[in-house]
């Protein structure tokens, strides 16, 4: 994701349709949408065979040079803006990231009773935390390196255990003290939400024989991993790479009140102060998870 | 073909959120522009197209590492 030329941010947006074209019959001036930002092909075996978030021709805005969503106003294909109904626009802008998690969930195969382990607790592991907790996973172990987004997590799902990440350790002593937290069961299933090195071995050596590392999160390029703790206990490294097909499941989650992302939203900015959106974003002493960038209404 | 008119009084700039290779952050002007929204043809709206007015985002961990790293 390199950015060469001047290039407009964001991809997790809701908002109103002000106007459509003459050939859009679903949707109307005054509709509150959740927009999804993959604009695809149609055309490619990923988008033919429903797994379009592999589209050879992706357009994902956003990702340079495709500009995003952090606009007043945008143009979007009618297809890609889904009905939100009454939900709050702050909630159908966290769709997205909802969408990351779901996808996460439908791939490892998390289910009722399930050990999960959460590596990371940022936006992304958080909402993981809520969707472990729904699908009834225990006992649910989250990591993170800072102590805030560990209490964020308790205060989301009580019965989580919650792990401080000593970095010092080696992944196989973190695993050994993530294991404690659960009373010593192993996971089934570790939900990797950091895309760290470090914590992607650390899960690796945690799950149980014949349990999965299932990675969410993106990192560097090449890593070093554990290849004779994969192999000798039969663990399965599994990826995802964005979502498909997530938004009405997302939709129905939140407005039954299956999923409620309200707690993730510590911060919000005018547009007009979007650069201090950014810097409390991304500091992290900021106790920042989840920064809303809002619009006010014109009228 | 005309698109349909727009439900919303737009008295103010269309503005983006915008980083360079430098990984400088700034607010300014974009498309589709005040006048196109204001006729409410949107900025030559393609067929099946919508325009959105955003009212909410969310700042992506992602998105931090393409405009600060």
């Amino acid at each position: 994701m390199v950015v060469t030329d001047n290039h407009i941010l964001g991809h997790e947006s809701a908002g109103t349709v002000i106007a459509t074209h003459p050939s859009v019959s679903h949707l109307q001036p005054g509709d509150r949408v959740a927009i999804e930002p993959g604009l695809i092909c149609n055309n490619c075996e990923p988008c033919l065979t429903g797994r379009y978030n592999g589209c050879e021709k992706m357009q994902f805005l956003s990702t340079p040079p495709v500009d995003g969503l952090l606009r007043r106003y945008v143009n979007h294909p009618a297809i890609w803006c889904h009905k939100i109904g009454s939900m709050s626009y702050e909630n159908g802008a966290l769709l997205e990231p909802l969408s990351v998690a779901l996808a996460g969930m439908e791939r490892s195969g998390v289910a009722l009773g399930d050990s999960v382990l959460i590596c990371g607790a940022g936006p992304i592991g958080l909402i993981t935390l809520l969707c472990c907790q729904a699908a009834g996973a225990c006992p649910i172990s989250i990591t993170d390196v800072d102590e805030g987004r560990l209490k964020v997590a308790s205060k989301l799902c009580p019965r989580a255990r919650t792990y401080k990440v000593d970095t010092s350790l080696s992944p196989p002593d973190a695993a050994t003290e993530i294991i404690k937290t659960a009373n010593n069961t192993r996971p089934r299933i570790a939900l990797e939400c950091t895309g760290v090195e470090s914590s992607v071995s650390s899960a690796i050596y945690s799950v149980k024989f014949g349990g999965k590392v299932f990675v969410i999160g993106v990192g560097k390029p090449d890593m070093t991993l554990p290849f004779m703790r994969l192999s000798t206990q039969e663990i399965d490294l599994q990826f995802q790479y964005r979502y498909s097909n997530t938004w009405p499941r997302a939709i129905r989650l939140v407005e039954d009140g299956v999923i409620d992302m309200k707690q993730l939203v510590t911060h919000r900015f005018d547009i007009e102060d979007a650069v201090k959106a950014f810097e409390t974003s991304g500091d992290i002493k900021s106790g920042a998870i989840k920064v809303m960038i809002q619009n006010e209404i014109d009228s | 073909m005309s698109a349909t008119t727009t439900v919303e009084t737009i008295s103010k700039p269309n503005i983006g959120v915008f980083t360079n290779p430098e990984h400088k952050l700034w607010v300014d002007e974009t498309t589709p522009n005040l006048d196109s929204l204001k006729k409410g043809k949107g900025d030559d709206l393609a067929e099946g197209w919508v325009t959105v007015a955003i009212k909410s985002t969310g700042i992506c961990g992602s998105v931090i590492l393409v405009a600060l790293c």
